[in-house]
């Protein structure tokens, strides 16, 4: 007995000893996603950034982006040609691409993959519309349902769902795309998840809770262990090249303070750096020697109910967006990560000014606005936010900084799915919105002010004076060429939308991450996105 | 015996469909929307209505009901509204991580709550009684992600000896488990020094003693195996809620458990999800009583069964 219970705890101790960090070696690499882990593997269905790490490492869409400049560029198209009236886009394939199930890219491919994009019977609209929703058919294959509430059943829709009539096959390496209005951002919006190309009928039957897509990306998944990793292999077939790291594998660490630490032990190549690490992390020397700040596409904004009897108020809405201390919140909160927003559009797009300031703190305007509005003694605001954390702590500063002014803002967080709906049912003053573009053009800004989505329809924007010159304005800016006269359109939307503060925009934000020095090339692109393919491992 | 525990598994019935029926319809009355959270700030009014569709939640509530129910009976529980997974697929992965991590924790708390407990009781009011209290004081009083945390760093970043998170059931389970185990080894080392201290002073232990009886031979055979009672009931308890999974300590580790899966479900609303996982836990606490009662008969013949 007294042997074995020795026998037991030699057993223990040196279990303890025969861990040793994963070797890395020059072909592999290690990361994790940000936030949990991939919905699914289909990329037509992929909505969350976890699932768009997967999609944009294995598959490829007509156009990619350029990881530095973020401009469109040719991908599994080689080539193409746009019609004079701006409505007909022809694609000549690459030729030689393979996807990964050794089949040739062809015509049909393409047509088969935006049919199935088309198809409302699976996967999140939004991710579709993005790509298609301009192009000649879509409202076909997607008739608008009904907003029923519970208890209506959905009518079926009268067209077999499933094909887009725009998008034609000419020949085997060419195919024609014809939309129903002339959209210069139409070849961005092929990048997008939503947009990528897979093989030929390969969906039918797969499992994408298991299996990759067909691609013909640097990439394929080769296993999906739920709530622990994902792997990739590299495509030795890549048109570009099997790329130099050979095996990537994206753990599920949700926690980032976790990330942090395995970062620091060394099992991790890139990690999140939570504005809480950041302190900590700048005086290490050899840590902050690692750390990435990337500014994102984003604009933290207020967005507003105009419906309601303080809100629908310009003179309120002005008062609280200038009783605001931008650059403290971000000095303080943020650990320096941003710039002050007074417009829509963050830096980096063509139409970022950064002289426009409409938003100067000005505390004495402050009490004259809320006195004329008829609240001499302050105004108590509501504002409504889910559970994030940075958000949170950020809602805070600002009720500390608009308090100077007689503004009492309370901030009532609540679970993401609450908060969701009772912004759609408008039953709050104003509410949070953190928003990060899906693709680098002013007119995803401008989608924030539109009366057409889910999270605004009925929240006023529709009915205000300038909803109509705001819609008009957009949809000739959409269509005009990339330039001088496109910029200032969204730019004179810019100014009405801040005229008349239809959202109260905070801050752009940026994201930190912790990159190995072993990393070279650029593993993470300026979209903020890890790209396996474009490192160079030390 | 075996009369009464089928007449207790018969009565797993009614309990569990009452519990799966009352998840289904609480799920619905708690504000939220699993149709607007799927869509997010993108969804429009037509993408709204198509999710919404396509999750069946346009169906009048009581249809939704009978199709959940009449499913639930032949045991499927239906799919993930985020991932679109069978429910049973994420509960049969989430499980043997969750049963493996609990179990080790409570092999640890045992192994050192109870001895630790018998200590404490036997030379109370000492040196070692107040040690064992201040350890057990630490144990219940901190924040089991603090905990997790400096485990972390102490194993994995200084010392370098563990892995700081992922799973596997390897030298993955150490940290997890010391972390997970620690507030019940307080328990049952707090449950086992107050029990035995009540039974040893009963007279029989005083008879005992009067006999010329050692004191060793005392605590093991007359005075632990009656206060075993009580350390049963709260290790049943204990372990039920270790295997629903241990929230916090999944989330800081990385460990794919149960607990994660139902946090995750019940803040996107995922009902299939939260309807599955709470009518499993309900099965795992019912069947854990069930195995505490039986135990009872062993440790005191005074209780039997027909």
């Amino acid at each position: 007995m007294k042997f074995s219970l020795r026998l037991l705890s030699v057993f223990i101790v040196s279990s303890l000893f025969v861990f040793s960090v994963a070797a890395q070696d020059a072909t592999s690499v290690t990361v994790a996603f940000a936030e949990s882990q991939p919905t699914t593997l289909d990329p037509h269905a992929s909505r969350t950034n976890d699932d768009f790490l997967v999609t944009r490492n294995v598959c490829e869409g007509l156009t990619n982006y350029d990881a530095l400049t973020l401009e469109p560029i040719p991908a599994l198209a080689e080539s193409w040609t746009v019609s004079e009236d701006g409505l007909t886009y022809t694609f000549t394939l690459r030729a030689g691409v393979t996807f990964t199930d050794g089949s040739a890219l062809d015509a049909a491919d393409v047509k088969y993959s935006f049919d199935r994009l088309s198809n409302p019977a699976f996967g999140t609209s939004y991710t579709a519309a993005l790509v298609l929703r301009d192009v000649v058919g879509w409202a076909e294959a997607r008739p608008s349902v009904p907003a029923a509430g519970e208890g209506t059943p959905t009518p079926v829709p009268p067209v077999p769902a499933g094909v887009i009539s725009g998008v034609t096959v000419v020949d085997d390496s060419t195919v024609q795309v014809v939309l129903a209005r002339p959209v210069t951002s139409f070849l961005t919006r092929l990048t997008l998840p939503g947009g990528v190309i897979i093989a030929e009928g390969s969906a039918e039957g797969r499992d994408f809770l298991a299996e990759g897509p067909v691609c013909a990306g640097p990439y394929s998944v080769a296993e999906w262990v739920q709530n622990d990793r994902v792997t990739l292999t590299a495509n030795p077939t890549y048109w570009q090249g099997a790329p130099a790291v050979q095996t990537a594998t994206v753990r599920v660490i949700p926690e980032a303070s976790s990330q942090v630490i395995e970062f620091e032990a060394g099992s991790l190549d890139i990690s999140l750096a939570p504005e809480a690490d950041l302190p900590r992390i700048r005086e290490d020397a050899t840590l902050s020697a690692q750390l990435v700040t990337i500014a994102t596409l984003s604009n933290y904004n207020f967005r507003m109910n105009l419906k309601d009897p303080k809100m629908g108020d310009v003179r309120v809405r002005r008062a609280l967006a200038i009783a605001i201390d931008r650059q403290l919140v971000i000095d303080t909160v943020l650990q320096g990560n941003g710039v002050p927003a007074d417009g829509l559009y963050p830096p980096g797009l063509t139409t970022y000014n950064a002289d426009f300031a409409p938003f100067e703190r000005d505390l004495d305007e402050v009490r004259a606005l809320l006195t004329e509005a008829g609240y001499p003694d302050g105004i108590e605001l509501t504002i409504r936010t889910d559970q994030n954390e940075t958000e949170n702590r950020v809602l805070n500063a600002i009720a500390a900084t608009v308090a100077e002014a007689g503004i009492t803002l309370m901030v009532n967080s609540t679970e993401a799915s609450v908060y969701t709906q009772d912004r759609t049912a408008c039953t709050m003053e104003m509410g949070g919105i953190r928003w990060s573009m899906d693709y680098p053009d002013p007119e995803n800004m401008v989608v924030l002010l539109l009366p057409n989505a889910a999270t605004r329809v009925n929240c006023g924007y529709g009915d205000h004076e300038v909803a109509g010159q705001i819609n008009d304005l957009y949809t000739q800016g959409i269509s005009l060429p990339f330039g001088a006269e496109r910029d200032a359109i969204f730019q004179e939307i810019e100014q009405i939308a801040m005229d008349n503060v239809l959202i109260l925009p905070v801050y752009h934000g940026a994201t930190t991450r912790l990159i190995s020095n072993r990393l070279g090339g650029t593993p993470l692109d300026n979209n903020g996105t890890i790209r396996f393919a474009l490192m160079e491992v030390g | 015996m075996l009369r009464y525990t089928l007449g207790r598994l018969l009565q797993f019935i009614p309990t569990l469909i009452g519990i799966y029926v009352l998840t289904f319809f609480l799920m619905r009355v708690l504000p939220g929307d699993p149709a607007q959270f799927l869509e997010g700030d993108r969804g429009s009014t037509e993408s709204l209505a198509e999710t919404r569709a396509r999750l069946g939640l346009d169906e009048p509530l009581f249809t939704q009901f009978t199709i959940f129910f009449t499913n639930a009976l032949n045991g499927d529980l239906g799919k993930s509204f985020i991932t679109q997974r069978p429910v049973t697929d994420s509960i049969s992965q989430a499980f043997p991580q969750t049963a493996v991590l609990a179990l080790c924790a409570m092999l640890i708390a045992v192994g050192v709550g109870i001895p630790l407990g018998i200590v404490a009781a036997v030379t109370h009011n000492s040196i070692w009684d107040n040690l064992t209290r201040l350890i057990a004081l630490i144990g219940v009083s901190i924040p089991v992600f603090w905990l997790g945390l400096q485990l972390q760093i102490l194993f994995g970043l200084q010392l370098k000896l563990l892995p700081v998170s992922g799973a596997g059931f390897d030298n993955h389970l150490v940290l997890p488990a010391l972390a997970a185990s620690f507030g019940m080894l307080a328990v049952l080392m707090r449950i086992t020094r107050s029990s035995l201290l009540e039974v040893l002073t009963q007279d029989y232990i005083r008879t005992a003693r009067g006999k010329g009886l050692g004191f060793g031979r005392i605590s093991r055979r007359h005075a632990l195996t009656n206060a075993l009672l009580p350390i049963l009931t709260v290790w049943g308890t204990g372990l039920a809620s270790l295997l629903s999974g241990t929230l916090l300590v999944e989330v800081i580790f990385s460990w794919p458990g149960m607990g994660r899966l139902l946090v995750d479900a019940i803040g996107a609303r995922d009902y299939p999800s939260v309807q599955g996982l709470v009518i499993t836990f309900a099965a795992i606490y019912a069947l854990l009583n069930l195995l505490v009662d039986l135990l009872y008969p062993l440790v005191d013949p005074r209780i039997a069964y027909p």
